[in-house]
């Protein structure tokens, strides 16, 4: 139960994290919202 | 299934790129997260099936008729879902329902016939699980290929991406390096404390 805790965390905290700054494309709607 | 779900979130973004690493690991553990917050205040149980052998690999016989029933499951992705679609897009609602519900598909495979059909085990219904965590060898080979497929298809993804410009580009694939070897690397860990029994 704690490693599947600290795997949780280190996954969607660290490696979330690190994903977060990489040039993911962008939402569809959030697109055609900003072209609205 | 304990780590398999981990793979599934990391695949999931070369579907859904849009949506967030850790939304993805959240949406892939949603059910055993709520399993572990009604195991905390004592509805649900998880108690090893060998006493010799508390921590072996699928040694568990789970009383989790809430979380894991099919109609929690199915609930639950909708939810997770239309949450996906209103923060996100439609495309990523859809995987995010997805990734919540190939959850329980994956656990109908290993867990032993635990699973209920509806919450709570409502109706006495015949239970459903195909016991595969009962042949450790195969099951952990299904958790290995869900696992590798994930980081695999994470890893391609994120070194397809684009710079911002021209002038970080270096800089870029450094990042894009680091972020997909340490998720890939987390993964394959998860997978061999798995196999090890220390989940």
């Amino acid at each position: 139960m704690v490693s599947f805790v600290v795997f949780m965390v280190l996954l969607a905290g660290v490696a979330g994290w690190l994903d977060s700054r990489l040039n993911w494309p962008k939402p569809a709607t959030r697109g055609r919202r900003e072209r609205l | 299934m304990v780590v398999g779900p981990f793979g599934i979130a990391a695949g999931a973004k070369a579907w859904a790129p849009a949506v967030p690493l850790w939304a993805l690991v959240v949406a892939a553990q949603l059910l055993d997260i709520l399993f572990l917050l009604l195991r905390l205040v004592g509805i649900e149980t998880d108690r090893p099936a060998a006493a010799a052998h508390p921590l072996a690999y699928g040694g568990h016989l789970l009383q989790d008729s809430y979380s894991h029933a099919l109609v929690s499951a199915l609930l639950l992705a909708a939810v997770a879902g239309l949450v996906g679609r209103a923060v996100w897009d439609r495309r990523s609602g859809w995987v995010i329902a997805g990734v919540v519900f190939a959850h329980w598909v994956l656990d109908l495979l290993l867990q032993r016939a635990d699973l209920a059909i509806l919450p709570g085990n409502a109706g006495n219904l015949p239970l459903l699980g195909l016991g595969l965590w009962q042949q450790p060898m195969i099951s952990e080979i299904v958790e290995a290929v869900l696992v590798l497929s994930g980081a695999l298809l994470y890893y391609r993804a994120a070194l397809r991406l684009p710079a911002p410009s021209i002038r970080s580009s270096g800089e870029y694939r450094v990042r894009a390096i680091t972020a997909a070897l340490v998720t890939s690397g987390l993964l394959v860990l998860a997978l061999v404390v798995t196999v090890l029994g220390l989940f």
